[in-house]
């Protein structure tokens, strides 16, 4: 069973559909990074799927728990940040989460000082939120989020307000609990960089409308591989190439291809006496391959 | 739950506005008690005497050939010569009335002899009956006096009583028996008075005795049988005569009484006999923004992703207004009493049973304070429940804390200004026409005639009904909207 479950969820605001026909799942250990351009729908889903906003059509499930039939189950393992961690400005740190923490049983006042340590926020816990700054207020919706040990996390943009470091010990700790706690993650983002190097999967959602799922190993993968050949020339080559190949000027080529066609390129080329000097497999990041996927700007 | 409504407590006592209410209700109970022990009398002493030193300033101002000018200087000097004698007793002592009732007359007959007709004659007399009052004055005997006004209204009843006598069959005797009545009402109210020791004066007890003789006096001439009366006004009057009368004769006969004008006891029924502006005012503070500003401050996405339903997130914020109302109100009350005790210096009074007249009974019943002020305090409550879920609701559908309060404040100033703009019957049935109970207090009846009591309670229970049912379904329904 999966933690999350979206299925073909939709989404009006009056005559607007904002959400069309949304599926995805997370599972145990798995970090998904849900990408999209500000706008594409991402904050909207995720109200749906936390129940903040009813949902037209579709089912969210939650642990196997509906989250319009059965809220309370389904929301019970659940931590959130959504938008932006708003806390009770006039209280303490320490007060936004015995608060937090009353609302779920069994949370001890030593498991908030030991969610407090893992944020860092020992020093000024027992000053008012409004004093924080925007990054140590994110560092307390992340306490607030995890304070019950919850098996889904769903952080709407948590890296807004962090500086860099900040946001390696987020990615750091977010990794840490995918990994030995097997919790589910799901972070939104419209900044492909900040998750490319932590996230197993990647959902793509643009005006509304998923535009690819995949895992990370996938995606960058793709179908065909990438590959750059340096040549003595490339006259006459145009030829040899198939379609989506390119001349990149009088001495680069880049093909797609497979791995094992790679061989019977090769010796087709030093049949039409073409002196290879260099193969170079090339990786693509993360945007390269949504690019490819999507085709387009799609990313902000 | 119980967590939840914690939670809300929390954020309820942390709103500076209630504290800033605090602040301001203290205050004015404290500037209450300083003017009240300190300076009430010095300063109102002090405001009597610029004022009668102004007036004499003024006397010399008069054209004294002017007939209407000098009439003006007779009427203020009669008031500057009736001040220095006042001014020599307390307020509440019978000396005190005597001059204010008697004196102030004597004085101006007098500057009116002296001043307008200058007939010796009429100088002399008038010199006569201001030498008397101050003799009597100076020899004061409230009793002896009494006494000699009895006496005056026996005689006067012996020569209305032969009258009737002598009077032929079909004479037309009412005016004269009317006169007996009232003549029999003033001794009832004289031996009252030379019984119980209660001489005229502006005390509360002698205020029973007078209110006893006018109540009785009214009372009297009315219609005994309601059925008579077709106007709700005249009925309401009846009913207002009866146990002003009633009320009164059981004080009277049963020596209920009370020393001076005001005791911490009726000071602490009319806190409970009306609504409160101040806990008003804490209401809408308290339940103006208990949802609203979650939304508008974004922090009800902390609330709602947690696993309680939305039906028990608003019943916690219900649950938690009342309590934090009830909170107020107690403190509020505590202040209240203790600034009571320290300005009238007892609080013995509210063991004192309250009388009432029970309409149901037809007799006078009695209850402690306790109870008379529960059941005050109870008759009111509609006003608040009604306007405390409206608020609620307000916030539910517009999300907006200063709409819920102007509107809550709008229903309640509503209430007394649509009854004077749209005629009775149609207003009749508005849970605002219908949301005061205290008419029915004791069997009592309410100037609205169309709602009787049961209609009333069932109109209330129905809108608190109707208006928890529409904000619990709206909050269901609420999309935590975009920032």
């Amino acid at each position: 069973m999966s933690l999350l479950e979206v299925k073909k969820i939709n989404k009006f605001f009056g005559k607007k559909h904002v959400i069309k026909d949304v599926s995805f799942k997370i599972d145990e250990g798995e970090i998904l990074g849900f990408i999209g351009p500000n706008g594409a729908g991402k904050t909207t889903t995720i109200k749906v799927i936390l129940g903040l906003q009813s949902l037209n059509s579709g089912e969210v499930l939650i642990n196997g728990y509906s989250i319009s039939k059965d809220f309370e189950k389904a929301i019970l393992k659940v931590g959130a940040i959504v938008e932006s961690p708003d806390l009770y400005m006039y209280l303490s740190g320490r007060k936004n989460l015995e608060m937090i923490g009353a609302m779920y049983k069994g949370v001890s006042k030593e498991r908030i000082d030991e969610i407090i340590k893992m944020v860092g926020l020992e020093k000024r816990i027992d000053d008012k939120v409004s004093k924080y700054s925007l990054g140590m207020r994110q560092r307390l919706g992340i306490a607030a989020a995890l304070v019950h040990k919850p098996n889904l996390l769903i952080l709407d943009e948590p890296t807004n307000g962090l500086d860099p470091e900040g946001i390696k010990e987020l990615r750091d700790l977010l990794k840490r609990l995918a990994k030995t706690e097997k919790m589910g993650i799901l972070i939104s983002s419209h900044n492909l960089l900040e998750l490319e190097s932590f996230v197993t999967d990647v959902c793509l959602i643009k005006n509304g409308e998923v535009v690819v799922t995949s895992s990370i190993k996938d995606m960058r993968r793709g179908d065909r591989t990438v590959y750059i050949i340096r040549l003595d020339k490339t006259d006459g080559i145009q030829e040899l190439l198939n379609k989506g190949d390119e001349v990149l000027d009088n001495k680069f080529i880049k093909i797609y291809r497979d791995e094992k066609d790679i061989p019977e390129f090769i010796e087709l080329l030093v049949k039409k006496k073409y002196k290879i000097y260099e193969v170079r497999e090339n990786i693509m990041t993360l945007e390269e391959a949504f690019l490819k996927k999507a085709g387009g700007n799609i990313i902000d | 739950m119980i967590s939840l409504v914690k939670n809300e407590l929390v954020k309820i006592f942390h709103k500076k506005g209630l504290y800033i209410l605090g602040i301001i209700v203290l205050g004015l109970l404290l500037l209450n008690i300083v003017i009240s022990l300190n300076y009430e009398e010095k300063l109102l002493n002090g405001l009597d005497d610029l004022y009668y030193q102004v007036l004499e300033d003024g006397l010399d101002n008069y054209d004294m050939d002017d007939t209407e000018e000098l009439s003006w200087y007779i009427r203020d000097k009669a008031e500057i010569d009736t001040y220095s004698f006042l001014k020599e007793y307390d307020y509440l002592s019978p000396e005190y009335y005597f001059i204010d009732n008697t004196g102030k007359e004597v004085i101006e007959n007098l500057l009116n002899a002296q001043y307008m007709s200058k007939d010796e004659e009429e100088i002399k007399i008038a010199q006569d009956e201001y030498d008397k009052f101050v003799n009597k004055l100076n020899n004061f005997d409230w009793q002896e006096d009494l006494k000699e006004e009895k006496e005056e209204l026996e005689k006067t009843k012996d020569v209305i009583n032969n009258q009737l006598k002598d009077a032929s069959e079909g004479e037309d005797t009412s005016n004269i028996e009317q006169e007996l009545v009232n003549i029999n009402y003033q001794l009832e109210g004289i031996n009252y008075r030379l019984n119980d020791g209660i001489a005229p004066s502006y005390n509360a007890n002698s205020t029973l005795v007078d209110t006893y003789v006018s109540s009785a006096l009214q009372y009297d001439g009315m219609k005994k049988d309601e059925d008579l009366y077709s106007d709700r006004g005249e009925l309401i009057n009846k009913r207002k005569a009866e146990e002003s009368y009633y009320t009164s004769k059981y004080k009277l006969d049963n020596k209920i009484y009370n020393e001076g004008y005001e005791t911490t006891q009726a000071q602490v029924i009319s806190m409970f006999s009306s609504v409160d502006i101040f806990i008003l005012i804490a209401l809408f503070i308290i339940i103006g923004g208990i949802v609203s500003e979650e939304f508008n401050k974004g922090t009800i996405k902390q609330l709602l992703v947690r696993p309680h339903s939305r039906t028990k997130v608003l019943t916690s914020k219900i649950v938690a207004g009342v309590i934090a109302l009830i909170i107020f109100s107690l403190v509020y009350f505590i202040a209240n009493l203790i600034s009571f005790w320290i300005v009238n210096g007892e609080v013995g009074s509210l063991l004192q049973t309250v009388v009432v007249y029970d309409f149901n009974l037809s007799k006078v019943v009695e209850y402690s304070t306790f109870t008379y002020c529960l059941l005050n305090g109870l008759s009111i409550l509609p006003i608040f429940a009604i306007i405390f879920m409206f608020v609620i609701f307000m916030g539910v559908i517009t999300l907006n804390t200063t709409g819920a309060i102007v509107s809550g404040f709008g229903l309640y100033t509503a209430s007394s200004i649509i009854n004077g703009i749209l005629p009775k019957k149609i207003v009749a049935f508005l849970p605002i026409s219908c949301w005061d109970f205290r008419s029915y207090l004791f069997g009592g009846i309410s100037s609205n005639q169309y709602a009787s009591l049961g209609i009333s309670v069932i109109i209330s229970i129905l809108t608190i009904f109707i208006l928890s049912i529409l904000a619990y379904g709206f909050f269901k329904r609420i999309d935590v909207k975009n920032q």
